[in-house]
């Protein structure tokens, strides 16, 4: 099956560059993030 | 449908990213932001969905549980995660199991070419092999299959890289700034090393990594590396974090860089130190540096040893655990940490047998997998080794990699040469392969030009006019070509050889022996002015020889470089190209038809002025695209041309699109066809605003007087406004003025700056 439209969930530091890859490809990509009330501190503990 | 402002503020940041997350900020539009609260619905629409959020198992967990009943039931999901476990974050997914697998994008996500895909217990082949070819030809991504265990290949066995040499270190007492100069170009690893690359990822984050490593692995017989170290937590403690917070194992005080010293938690100058004994063994050849190393009781040689000779041990142990075979550690190494060597290549180098005999004499602690005593290589002809398979395993055979005319294969792998050589010599290899397509490919370093690339190119498109029906400038790796050599244009200079050849006096015959080695002998050496017109000519005739030619890109493309896919007849370009023309920061202009070209563009539009005075900023700003979506919006890219992803497919579209022009029946311009230049009206509004730069101290007396030059080529000099002029009339004023620029102190101390410091000078 063709992915034509993704969907990243998480504007965070990865999730928003994740989107951007996509983007970069001319993917059309939604990206859902929490809303500033409910925004949870972001962390990022990927390694490198 | 309206989007919450709050949310598009979020997207906004994608814009503040450096490196920049972005090809072009116009890619933005491609995205919308939405609400994991409300719009939940408009998830039925998409085809893949990746979850990206913390990681933290019940958040996740919770995530996927509100989500999946907004999806369709044809829907790949996927968790990004680094360190958690995929099985798990799935286990509750009900009838979504088979569509779910783990994903592992490396950050920056834009750069780094590794994916890591983990498949749960229960995915779907066929999602796999779906995500494998999309990631690899789409985003231009490299895939491995990882096992669903802490830290996947990559992180696992690169991190224990980093943990040994912090554990090595201590116990020699070896220096942060040593150690990065043991373990960074020298071993051919990158230039951040160790301590560098901890800095730039944050301290942070390294201690975590630590103590997930100790929480995650207790069985490890390398458990005890894992205990995170006192200096670290102290850092931490004290809110040195590295890049981020200004300050960290390094730091940058009065322009001088300064490295921790963890016992009085102070900062003194970073120096670097290597000894003698040990700078020579790291120069040999790389098939004895184990023994050598071994056997030198210098505490740096000790340290790099050890490293070493855990990190292979420390893999070969792994192995079965978490990958099918020793080529996909040493690929997760190359592309996530970007080591030019694996660690298994490099043990199979220094001899597999040699070598364990080494690690394990006078050792008994040594941990070694059984079936280390099985294998005489880890890679033969035939493939890989798989502990697993108990044997040699090829390649993924995905019809994706059908598109991979070069696919890079590891040493000791079989790597036949592509196609039939036409000619070869020190600086190109001109080949085919079998389909009527020439390839023109440089070997120089960097690829770059220099007066045996030119006269072979002028050979090469003899040759092919004559043989094939297209002819391709392609390199087996980027860069596409840095520029010029200047160390033959500074030489030739310093040699009085601009445009004489009977100036050399003896003395200046003895300096030229002392130059770099990789220069033409003497007698091969043409005055600067016969270089230009023969690059001039090569130029011309690749543009107009009676095939078409295709320029396949990637990476840097810069002065000589980007006037060679000028004069292409089309271009395939990589995402990642880095175009320029950049002459102005060595104090020249563009002679080998750059400045022609842009000015034949130019006449292309109505209204050329403004169109000259944005060519002309470029050029006398010595500006360089920051991927090929600027380079289009530069100028220096066309709308036919091809911007693709994957930079192993390059060859494969740029012959493509030979096969489209040859089967339209391409013929070439006309050579003495005219052109319309700006003239001296075009002149005067450039230098108008000239001025005003020189006013704001944006730009040096000396920049000033370089770009008063290329304002005259690319308006084509003292004529009227809309003035007809031919090709050969504006290579002629590139000339003049690149040999006047050339014979000024100025551009010479440029040039030699740039050689020497590897940044411009501003004189």
């Amino acid at each position: 099956m063709k992915i034509n439209r993704v969907g990243v969930l998480g504007s965070g530091v990865m999730g928003t560059q994740i989107a951007g890859v996509f983007a970069n490809a001319n993917i059309p990509t939604l990206l859902f993030g929490y809303q500033e009330h409910v925004k949870k501190r972001f962390r990022q503990d990927s390694y490198f | 449908m309206a989007i919450k402002s709050t949310l598009k503020k979020d997207l906004d940041k994608i814009h503040t990213f450096k490196p920049e997350a972005l090809t072009h900020p116009k890619q933005a539009s491609w995205i919308t932001p939405l609400s994991l609260e409300d719009d939940l619905a408009q998830l039925s629409n998409c085809d893949l969905v990746i979850e990206a959020i913390i990681e933290d198992i019940d958040a996740k967990q919770a995530l996927f549980k509100k989500i999946t009943p907004h999806l369709n039931s044809e829907v790949i999901l996927a968790t990004n995660t680094s360190s958690l476990s995929v099985n798990q974050i799935g286990e509750k997914l009900g009838k979504f199991k088979s569509r779910f697998c783990g994903i592992h994008f490396f950050n920056p996500p834009r750069y780094m070419p590794l994916i890591e895909l983990i498949s749960t217990e229960e995915t779907d082949r066929e999602i796999l092999d779906n995500l494998e070819g999309y990631f690899t030809s789409e985003l231009g991504k490299n895939i491995l299959y990882a096992k669903d265990e802490s830290g996947f290949i990559a992180n696992r066995i690169g991190v224990f890289s980093i943990v040994a040499c912090i554990h090595h270190a201590q116990r020699l007492s070896l220096g942060f700034d040593t150690v990065d100069a043991l373990t960074g170009v020298k071993l051919k690893r990158p230039k951040s090393a160790t301590f560098r690359t901890a800095d730039l990822v944050g301290l942070d984050i390294l201690k975590h990594v630590f103590e997930q490593f100790e929480r995650a692995h207790t069985n490890d017989p390398w458990h005890h590396y894992f205990k995170t170290p006192e200096w670290l937590n102290t850092m931490v403690g004290n809110h040195l974090l590295g890049e981020k917070t200004k300050g960290g194992l390094y730091k940058k005080e009065d322009g001088i860089i300064k490295i921790y010293q963890p016992e009085n938690q102070s900062y003194v100058k970073a120096i670097y130190d290597i000894d003698k004994s040990v700078k020579e063994i790291l120069k040999k050849d790389t098939s004895k540096q184990l023994t050598l190393l071994k056997s030198n009781k210098h505490p740096q040689a000790q340290f790099l040893y050890s490293v070493i000779k855990d990190t292979c041990l420390y893999s070969a142990y792994h192995l079965k655990d978490i990958a099918h075979s020793t080529r996909d550690i040493d690929w997760a190494l190359h592309w996530g940490f970007g080591w030019e060597v694996g660690i298994f290549e490099y043990w199979q180098i220094n001899g597999v047998e040699q070598s364990l005999a080494l690690f394990l004499e006078g050792n008994e602690e040594v941990s070694t997998p059984n079936w280390l005593n099985d294998v005489a290589d880890f890679y033969i002809e035939e493939g890989a080794y798989s502990p697993m398979e108990k044997s040699f395993v090829a390649y993924s055979d995905h019809s994706i990699y059908q598109r991979q005319l070069h696919r890079p294969t590891l040493m000791g792998e079989s790597n036949k040469e592509q196609g039939q050589t036409i000619f070869e010599n020190d600086s190109v290899r001109f080949f085919h392969e079998g389909d009527g397509i020439a390839v023109f490919s440089l070997k120089t370093k960097l690829n770059t030009l220099n007066l045996e690339v030119i006269n072979s190119l002028i050979k090469a498109i003899e040759i092919a006019e004559q043989e094939f029906k297209a002819m391709i400038l392609w390199q087996d790796s980027a860069p596409f070509c840095a520029g010029a050599n200047l160390y033959e244009i500074v030489a030739g200079a310093k040699l009085g050889m601009i445009e004489h050849q009977n100036l050399i006096s003896s003395f200046k015959k003895k300096a030229w022996q002392l130059l770099k080695p990789n220069l033409p002998s003497l007698e091969d050496l043409k005055p600067i002015n016969e270089v230009i017109e023969l690059l001039q000519q090569a130029l011309m005739s690749l543009k107009y020889s009676k095939i078409p030619t295709v320029a396949a890109v990637e990476g840097l493309a810069l002065g000589g470089g980007c006037e060679m896919l000028l004069h292409c007849d089309s271009r395939v370009v990589h995402t990642e190209s880095y175009v320029g023309l950049v002459e102005m920061g060595v104090g020249l202009l563009p002679a080998g038809g750059g400045c022609k070209e842009m000015a034949r563009r130019a006449a292309k539009h109505e209204n050329m002025f403004p169109i000259l005075a944005k060519y002309f900023e470029q050029i006398g700003l010595a500006k360089v695209s920051s991927s090929a979506m600027k380079a289009l919006e530069m100028g220096y890219l066309d709308e036919n041309d091809l911007i693709v992803s994957q930079r192993l497919e390059l060859l494969y579209f740029a012959k493509q699109k030979a096969y489209l022009m040859i089967n339209k029946n391409y013929r070439p311009e006309d050579v003495n066809q005219t052109f319309k230049v700006g003239g001296t009206t075009a002149k005067a509004n450039i230098l108008a605003q000239l001025t005003n730069m020189k006013t704001g101290e944006f730009i040096s007396e000396y920049d000033d007087f370089i770009a008063r030059k290329i304002a005259d080529v690319l308006c084509g000099g003292e004529v009227d406004p809309g003035t007809e002029v031919d090709s050969q009339y504006l290579l002629n004023l590139e000339k003049i003025h690149f040999i006047e620029l050339l014979k000024k102190d100025k551009t010479q101390d440029r040039i030699e700056h740039m050689l020497i410091k590897h940044k411009p000078l501003r004189n």
